[in-house]
């Protein structure tokens, strides 16, 4: 399941272009680089709730975890295992 | 002849060794910039991509976005650029409608539209390229970069009356209506811009919207067109914005009024000097907020213009901010050739000071709604384009923007349809019936809101219909709010009454 999140959220995040190789992925910011807009937001929220069948609350969204590809996949993951 | 074809390879003559363009990392000379271009062109024209032929484009920003525009404009080629976050359903009308007969996108879309089973893309029977991974069966980038040959060199079979860019807009019944755009009216609008902003060889010009925006495809050619610098961003936000104006030293740019209102909000949080190459800013999609303007004016050392258009006339009228402060509250006056008029409901002219449509007559007008003569037709007033936005003139000839006629909503400078949605909302099981409007947002300008009223309201799962709207609409259209109504408003003929849902809206609680 670790591998199967992994692959989706950085699947998502990718669609604007590659993340660059040399940088430490896990604490990538996602939003502050634009790889997801405030445009974008919404869907990759509702596609990450739909793929896992989670609910990603305010809370959630609004923790520093959120914005890194590290802290989104342990929020995802985590939801998972308390489901 | 093309002139943008020939304006570019001129330029690349005569500066060779001048920086062309920047995107991310890479940075092109105009002689490194010319011979990819140039072999991109051979390479489509082995691969029988003729002139009068339409590529689908859906891309990201890139400099190989940039070059298949010069290389589309050389061979006479018409590009139709569209958002890459679009549903398949919503590709293929718009492929239909524009007949698309080769395509060029990243691997993941052109995976899911060969494994598509819904829709039939056998149309699209020319090119298929994808532009990053490798994609069995059909042609990649590594194609491209192996292609070699003699000397090659520029077609110039393209011409300026030729189609160039359709860009995508919405009709009453959610079916695409292209805007054609030919290859002179891009030109003019920018040498238009080029003329109103002063914009020179000297000048690193910033495009910051995607490039299936036809401001950002503007943006780029600016600079090629007079031999300057194309700065083109992957992605934006206001800090990478800001960074990138530091770092590559931009010194013009024409920003959506969205994104500088959340740059606006980064530059009053910083005391720094930030943006001391920047020579000229101006604001464009909506009018900005009063508050917004005057801070802008106390952070910003340059020149401040605001815009007001529409992607089928361009640049209408401009406002130089920093100079006109009497006259903050309007959108400018016409550019130079461009007329302006006020008309009412009977489509008569009207006086200065009353509340009307605006229409304008311009250089720059698009050539009409691509193969729809009949819509066209009721889109214009004379040879004047009715932009569907009401207005008023003073004595002295300034516009102002009251407010809009036509039913859209510009959120983060895109243009959303609203009937897009409704149709994508009422595909949905359990909606009686539903409107979608706009409500203000301090980051987007606008937001896409709906109101529904649902069959059975203890059977309905909002949930379900977000996850359908994420598969169903592209990013920029992603309703946010949802207000679920028992019934909603109409007139006596049975008409929603869309303005006000606002209100009746603001006493509840979204979901």
């Amino acid at each position: 399941m670790i591998d199967k999140v992994e692959e989706f959220v950085l699947k998502h995040i990718q669609k604007k272009g590659k993340i660059p190789a040399d940088i430490d992925i896990y604490s990538f910011n996602y939003i502050d680089t634009g790889y997801i807009d405030s445009m974008g937001i919404i869907k990759f929220i509702v596609m990450i709730e739909s793929e896992f069948n989670i609910s990603i609350s305010e809370e959630d969204i609004e923790s520093p975890d959120f914005r890194t590809i590290g802290g989104i996949i342990k929020i995802i993951k985590k939801k998972i295992e308390a489901s | 002849m093309s002139k943008i074809s020939r304006a570019f390879f001129s330029n690349s003559e005569k500066n060779p060794e001048k920086t062309a363009i920047c995107c991310g990392s890479v940075s092109l000379t105009y002689r490194q910039f010319s011979a990819v271009i140039k072999k991109y062109i051979h390479f489509f024209n082995l691969k029988n991509v003729k002139r009068g032929d339409a590529i689908g484009l859906l891309l990201p920003n890139s400099i190989d976005f940039v070059a298949f525009m010069i290389m589309a404009a050389d061979i006479g080629v018409t590009l139709v650029p569209l958002n890459n976050s679009l549903p398949l359903n919503a590709v293929h009308k718009a492929f239909k409608a524009s007949g698309v007969k080769h395509v060029i996108a990243n691997a993941d879309v052109i995976e899911s539209i060969i494994k598509d089973k819904d829709y039939d893309f056998t149309f699209v029977n020319g090119l298929w390229l994808s532009i990053d991974e490798e994609v069995i069966g059909i042609n990649s980038k590594k194609d491209l970069i192996n292609y070699t040959g003699e000397d090659f060199q520029p077609l110039f079979q393209g011409t300026d009356d030729d189609p160039f860019i359709l860009t995508m807009t919405s009709g009453s019944t959610g079916d695409p209506k292209p805007i054609t755009l030919k290859q002179i009216t891009k030109f003019n609008r920018a040498h238009s811009a080029i003329e109103m902003y002063n914009v020179t060889p000297e000048d690193r010009v910033l495009a910051a919207t995607p490039l299936y925006h036809s401001l950002a495809e503007r943006l780029v050619l600016i600079p090629l067109l007079i031999g300057g610098t194309s700065v083109l961003m992957e992605r934006y936000s206001p800090n990478e914005w800001l960074r990138t104006v530091e770092e590559k030293s931009v010194s013009f740019t024409i920003a959506v009024s969205s994104q500088l209102a959340q740059i606006s909000k980064q530059l009053m949080m910083n005391n720094n000097n930030l943006m001391k190459s920047m020579r000229c800013i101006v604001s464009s999609s909506a009018q900005l907020d009063s508050s917004i303007k005057s801070d802008l004016l106390s952070k910003l050392k340059c020149e401040f213009h605001e815009c007001y258009g529409t992607s089928e006339i361009a640049i209408a009228t401009t406002l130089n901010v920093t100079k006109e402060l009497s006259k903050l509250d309007s959108v400018g006056k016409p550019g130079p050739g461009i007329v302006v008029k006020i008309i009412n409901d009977k489509e008569e002219e009207i006086k200065t000071g009353e509340i009307g449509e605006i229409v304008c007559s311009t250089p720059m007008l698009f050539a009409g709604y691509y193969l729809q003569p009949e819509q066209t037709k009721k889109a214009m007033w004379k040879n004047y384009f009715k932009t569907g936005d009401l207005g008023k003139m003073d004595d002295e000839g300034y516009l102002y923007y009251i407010g809009r006629k036509k039913e859209i909503i510009i959120t983060g400078g895109i243009n959303v349809y609203p009937q897009d949605i409704d149709s994508a909302i009422k595909e949905f099981n359990g909606i009686k019936e539903c409107a979608t409007f706009s409500l203000p947002d301090d980051n987007l300008g606008e937001i896409v809101a709906v109101a529904l009223v649902p069959v059975n309201e203890n059977e309905f799962n909002l949930r379900s219909l977000k996850i359908h709207c994420a598969k169903v609409l592209a990013d920029f259209q992603q309703p946010r709010k949802y207000y679920i109504l028992t019934e909603l408003p109409k007139n006596d003929m049975g008409k929603i009454m869309k303005r006000m849902l606002p209100e009746i809206c603001s006493i509840k609680t979204a979901n």
